[in-house]
């Protein structure tokens, strides 16, 4: 569960790109952070992993506070960034290793996990071939595998979908729905609203830094325009 | 033709623009000098250091009458500078710059490329050439009052000069390309070749200090006459080097004679072009692709997972993670690793050519009264110290610590491991490959001065540790604070850093506490003054860990 209270951030003083917002993400529900380009979508991920300081409220996953208690609060949680490029001269393996060890996931459970979900992402066999060999999508599959890797109670993804080939995107987006009915959090950003229509149990939007609207699909219809598509209303609303 | 030389200077213009506007040192919309670039003021201070240093130089070489000792010496210096430069450059410029996937496509011929890429790389000489190269000659000019037509003469020589290294550095550099067929592995191959261009400089110059000390040997009493040898061996010295010989006689002649000189410079320098174009024309282009494009055919790989997947404790997987980083990548590996055991190597030659020299000297009648009084007292130890700060200069280890993973270093945050641990483990690198070299350094110290008594070498051991833990910690305290991550190749990272340019203020910041550490513990008992400067060291030590503890989140606020 990850709670987000009160929270703001500003990098000029007097211009907050996140101002006061407040968001409840249950247990067992995808959520998808809706928003344009600079809204505050990925300022908030990053307050939330812990990246950047919080100016003013709080952030909690599953309780614990990333403010005072960081180590804690990030054992709860697993993200995958927006363009995966990151340790490059390491091979696949290597990273799932470094990053299980980072969790302290025992040998056992590491073998297990890496064999389902490296065979199950098509990547077993590019697992002994350094990460800068890969593919933008291969990237992106092995942060997912790492975060999957120590099966974190919040899963958080910054514009997963963005570069994915369709089939990777399907096997993604099917991967986060099992997540979620396995009763785990999966919040995730992104600007694509089909994305959104198809995956979410419910959506926040954000626009210059203020949550605009937090509720299902079926609610945002209802309150702003039965007929219109979700596009529409989407950009009416900001 | 006319269309091909267009194209080279179309091309290296675009090189040299891009070089010039990432130094930031000229404001290119205003025209002015950026006053507030720290890199500028480096060099402003860089170059009061050497002109100073040439100034007494000069003067003394003056003042004893071998005033072109200076233009000799001065020169070969110049050269060795020059010929490292380029090999630390070349390969990267000529074969694994990023910009290279972006120009192939262009209709333009490989031999295009390959002088738009000399030229820059001849630019980037001459910027070094400006900074050490110019001041001091004019400084001997005016000190010697020379006339206008040597300062005429400069100019043009100082033109000609860098052009013959860059060219046979750049001709073996293509002959090693085409000789070893790694390009399975182009990090490897970056690696072995700036290794053996190194390797072939160094093999040279240990051959000719070797030379030189060995006909020093028979030294004469007098000091005069010991200069005159010296002269005579680096000219000696100078005449392999080819280009430096006549553009020292064209300095020191400075009469029409000259042009007998520049004609030799300029049949060398033609001579190397030519040959440099020729290789270059037949070779460059199949190198290119090759090592840009090469596509490693995939194999279907039975990974035994049983064997691969290994659990680890996070220190030990961190640090594992950090040294597998710095090896695989040829630049960081050059930066960092290889300057400490080149600048290893080099010490521990000197110490074994030097002291035996100085020995020799000490028994000379003459010298003996005023090193009768010669004892180990805290100097010493302050000068040994020291000795091995400066070893440690050119490790770039700590000082890119955060730099080196890139723009996603905020990964690193959202791991479950502390700021504070992650920051010792950043720094474990640096500081175990410079206890390394101290440990080597005062073995060579050890077996060379067997009279210091082998209690002092474990206490200086432990000052050398703790200064070097301190060191580590404060650049990569400096990278943490102004860290470079937005890069696209590795070797942006030390290219025109600020960064950089602290760590060599903080070397002379620590020669300076040196100094005053001596000045503090002169009266005292040797062993009470060790155990002070410790005590002093620890405290440091437990201070910064403790500051780094409260503010750890403060002081990763630009690693986002």
């Amino acid at each position: 569960m990850i709670e987000i209270k009160h929270v703001s951030k500003s990098y000029k003083k007097g211009e907050k790109v996140v101002d006061n917002i407040n968001l409840e993400i249950n247990d067992g529900e995808i959520f998808g952070f809706i928003g344009l380009n600079g809204a505050g979508k990925t300022t908030t991920i990053k307050m939330i992993t812990g990246i950047l300081e919080i100016d003013e409220g709080n952030i909690f996953i599953d309780g614990k506070s990333i403010i005072t208690s960081p180590i804690e609060a990030k054992k709860q949680m697993g993200l995958v960034p927006d363009s995966p490029d990151m340790f490059l001269k390491l091979k696949g393996i290597e990273y799932l290793n470094f990053i299980a060890d980072c969790y302290n996931v025992s040998k056992e459970e590491r073998i297990e996990r890496i064999e389902k979900f490296a065979k199950e992402f098509e990547i077993y066999e590019d697992l002994e071939d350094k990460i800068e060999s890969y593919s933008h999508g291969m990237r992106q599959k092995i942060v997912i595998i790492g975060v999957l890797l120590h099966t974190p109670q919040n899963w958080i993804l910054d514009e997963p979908i963005t570069g994915l080939d369709p089939k990777s995107a399907y096997d993604l987006k099917k991967t986060m729905r099992e997540y979620a009915n396995s009763g785990k959090t999966v919040f995730f950003s992104t600007h694509i609203l089909e994305i959104a229509d198809e995956l979410c149990d419910r959506i926040g939007i954000i626009n210059k830094g203020k949550i605009i609207f937090v509720g299902t699909l079926k609610e945002l219809k209802e309150k702003f325009g039965d007929k219109k598509t979700l596009e529409e209303i989407f950009l009416d609303i900001i | 033709m006319k269309e091909k030389i267009k194209n080279i200077i179309n091309l290296t213009m675009v090189y040299i623009k891009e070089n010039n506007e990432s130094l930031k040192i000229i404001n290119f919309k205003t025209r002015q000098i950026n006053k507030r670039n720290i890199i500028f003021w480096t060099y402003v201070i860089l170059l009061f250091a050497i002109t100073y240093v040439s100034y007494q130089a000069v003067e003394y070489l003056k003042k004893i009458g071998k005033p072109e000792i200076f233009l000799n010496g001065y020169f070969l210096f110049l050269e060795i500078l020059i010929i490292l430069k380029t090999i630390i450059l070349s390969i990267n410029i000529f074969y694994f710059s990023k910009d290279i996937e972006n120009i192939l496509y262009l209709p333009l011929k490989p031999v295009e490329i390959l002088l738009s890429k000399f030229n820059t790389l001849l630019y980037m000489n001459y910027e070094m050439e400006l900074i050490f190269g110019l001041l001091p000659f004019i400084i001997y000019g005016i000190y010697n009052s020379l006339s206008l037509m040597y300062y005429i003469n400069l100019i043009l020589v100082l033109i000609i000069f860098p052009i013959f290294a860059t060219l046979i550095v750049s001709i073996i550099m293509i002959f090693l390309m085409k000789t070893i067929k790694l390009f399975k592995n182009k990090d490897l191959m970056q690696i072995i070749i700036t290794f053996i261009l190194i390797a072939i400089l160094m093999v040279f110059l240990n051959e000719t200090m070797q030379y030189i000390f060995n006909n020093m040997s028979n030294i004469q009493n007098n000091q005069q006459g010991t200069l005159d040898l010296v002269n005579d061996k680096i000219i000696e010295t100078n005449k392999y080097f080819l280009s430096i010989y006549p553009a020292t006689k064209i300095l020191e002649e400075n009469n029409f004679k000259v042009i007998v000189y520049y004609f030799e410079l300029i049949v060398i320098n033609l001579l190397g072009f030519a040959l440099f174009y020729f290789f270059g024309n037949k070779f460059y282009l199949e190198q290119l692709l090759k090592a840009n494009f090469y596509f490693k055919p995939k194999k279907n790989k039975k990974i035994k997972l049983n064997k691969k997947v290994k659990k680890y404790q996070i220190g030990k997987s961190y640090l594992k993670k950090e040294i597998k980083l710095l090896t695989r990548n040829p630049m960081f590996f050059m930066q960092s690793i290889y300057n400490v055991i080149l600048i290893t190597v080099v010490i521990s030659i000197l110490i074994i050519a030097l002291v035996p020299q100085f020995r020799q000297v000490m028994q000379i009648e003459e010298y003996k009264e005023q090193f009768k009084d010669l004892k180990f007292d805290i100097e010493a130890v302050c000068i040994i110290i020291g000795l091995i700060q400066i070893t440690t200069l050119f490790n770039y280890c700590s000082i890119t610590a955060y730099s080196r993973e890139g723009k996603y270093a905020y990964y690193l945050k959202t791991l479950p491991v502390s700021l504070h641990k992650q920051f010792i483990y950043k720094n474990i690198s640096q500081i175990f490959l410079n206890t390394i070299c101290a440990i080597i350094i005062l073995i060579m110290i050890n077996l060379e001065i067997p009279e210091i008594s082998g209690e002092y070498f474990y206490t200086m051991f432990i000052i050398s540790f703790l200064m070097i833990i301190i060191n580590s910690f404060i650049l990569t305290l400096i990278d943490l604070l102004m860290p470079k991550l937005e890069w696209d190749s590795e070797y942006e990272i030390l290219k025109n850093s600020k960064n950089k340019l602290l760590q060599y203020v903080l070397i002379v910041f620590n020669v300076l506490f040196l100094n005053y550490i001596e000045k503090i513990f002169e009266k005292y008992n040797l062993d009470k003054s060790l155990y002070a400067f410790i005590g002093i060291l620890i405290c440091i030590l437990i201070i910064f860990n403790i500051l780094f503890n409260k503010f750890k989140n403060k002081l990763y606020k630009n690693i986002n």
